[in-house]
């Protein structure tokens, strides 16, 4: 009998059989995907159900068009001394010292945001839509008034998420997605000036989409898009297309809810 | 709810598997994003300390950059300012007459002036206001100071004429 698991443990694969018992995949340091440390949990009991398997299920695709894009002025960015290097992968081109960002990816990530944004409030997620320019405030607290969602477009009180029962005074339900249309301000000294809605949502396991203008850090933002963050016509486009995308996906979730009400 | 506050540390994908992982939280009790991000990942990580890449910034010219900064130079404090929440931005003077000039390459920057003065594009300030017609100026913020410098660009006119 043991000469039997000698041979098995000492036969052709030793040195993979040594590796696979000495050292688990689990226990190593090497860097893998993020998608596969879950993927043999099955807890997804009917896909079709929850519209996951179709890469675009809300029809977003057509949402977005490059023409509007331009016409709003979304690829204008800042000026090339302000320009912060992670950003440098979105570029077009510097234009007499302008930076211009490219709106193929402009239009790719934001069909992205689109898409996640949609599928968390077909699931019933609160979303959060911050600004903290005062020339768009009003447009974005009208915008997620018009979707029955929520706006943040004030100053940004340490602890809103972190501390958030201290500072509302009783338990407090998070906002299931953060939509930033104005990551930076000159109000805000810490983080550099940066909205620390990001550093705070990260920190509460809030998934964020934000809009990154070249002079940005895209790092912490879930779903960055990058874009003119300062235009009206620019914040008006951003705030029509996830206003629409809401409401598309809250018809949706409330056909299915009335059906399933009927049936059973 | 459980959950790591290091946001510098790996995402918030990653975290919320490991606290699945250790058993911290339960299956049922993931946040209603976390299907969403399985199945949408973005393209990349929202790691904090992703390096930048080094990427060279292409300049971007084109071939009537000589003929609107001439333009620009002529124009200077004449032309219209330019409203911010108008999408259609090939209204502008400056457009205007760059796509004079891509029709027909043999004007100069002069000829296209007085074109544009002609057609009330570009505003002309003359003392006689009954021959200024406010109705085709698209935009109305400068129609209040005309008055103002008409002395100033009728002597420049009739010096350049």
């Amino acid at each position: 009998m043991a000469t039997y698991y000698c041979r098995k443990i000492f036969g052709k694969n030793f040195t993979h059989n040594l590796k696979t018992k000495v050292c688990p995949s689990y226990l190593s340091t090497l860097p893998k995907s993020q998608l596969d440390v879950a993927q043999n949990e099955q807890f997804l009991p009917d896909e079709s159900k929850f519209k996951l398997s179709n890469p675009d299920a809300f029809d977003v695709k057509s949402m977005v068009r490059i023409k509007s894009l331009f016409e709003a002025g979304v690829h204008f960015g800042h000026t090339e001394g302000t320009l912060d290097n992670r950003m440098k992968q979105y570029l077009y081109g510097n234009r007499l010292g302008h930076l211009i960002i490219d709106l193929n990816h402009t239009k790719r990530l934001l069909q992205q945001a689109l898409n996640v944004t949609a599928h968390i409030s077909y699931r019933g997620g609160v979303i959060l839509f911050l600004c903290q320019s005062p020339l768009n405030c009003l447009t974005v607290e009208n915008c997620a008034k018009e979707c029955g969602e929520f706006a943040h477009t004030r100053y940004w009180r340490d602890g809103m998420f972190t501390n958030s029962s201290r500072i509302f005074k009783s338990e407090t339900r998070l906002p299931d997605l953060c939509i930033v249309l104005n990551t930076l301000s000159s109000t805000s000294k810490n983080n550099s000036g940066q909205h620390s809605v990001l550093s705070d949502a990260a920190k509460m396991l809030i998934p964020t989409i934000a809009i990154v203008d070249t002079d940005a850090n895209p790092n912490i933002v879930t779903y960055p898009i990058p874009g003119n963050d300062d235009t009206p016509s620019a914040i008006n486009l951003y705030c029509d297309l996830f206003k629409n995308v809401i409401l598309r996906a809250k018809k949706v979730r409330k056909e299915i809810l009335d059906k399933n009400k009927i049936s059973a | 709810m459980a959950g790591s506050r290091l946001e510098k540390l790996g995402t918030i994908f990653t975290r919320v598997n490991g606290l699945i992982k250790s058993g911290a939280m339960k299956i049922d009790d993931r946040p209603i994003w976390y299907d969403v991000y399985r199945a949408f990942p973005p393209e990349s990580e929202p790691h904090y300390a992703k390096p930048s890449q080094s990427i060279k910034i292409p300049d971007i010219y084109y071939s009537e950059d000589i003929f609107r900064a001439m333009f620009h130079k002529e124009t200077r404090g004449q032309l219209p300012a330019i409203n911010l929440r108008e999408t259609q931005q090939n209204q502008n003077v400056t457009n205007i007459a760059v796509s004079m000039v891509a029709d027909n390459p043999s004007l100069s920057v002069k000829e296209v002036i007085d074109t544009l003065k002609k057609n009330n594009v570009l505003q002309v300030y003359k003392t006689s206001s009954k021959r200024f017609d406010p109705t085709t100026i698209s935009d109305s913020t400068n129609k209040s100071d005309y008055n103002e410098t008409n002395v100033h660009s009728k002597e420049t006119n009739t010096h350049s004429s």
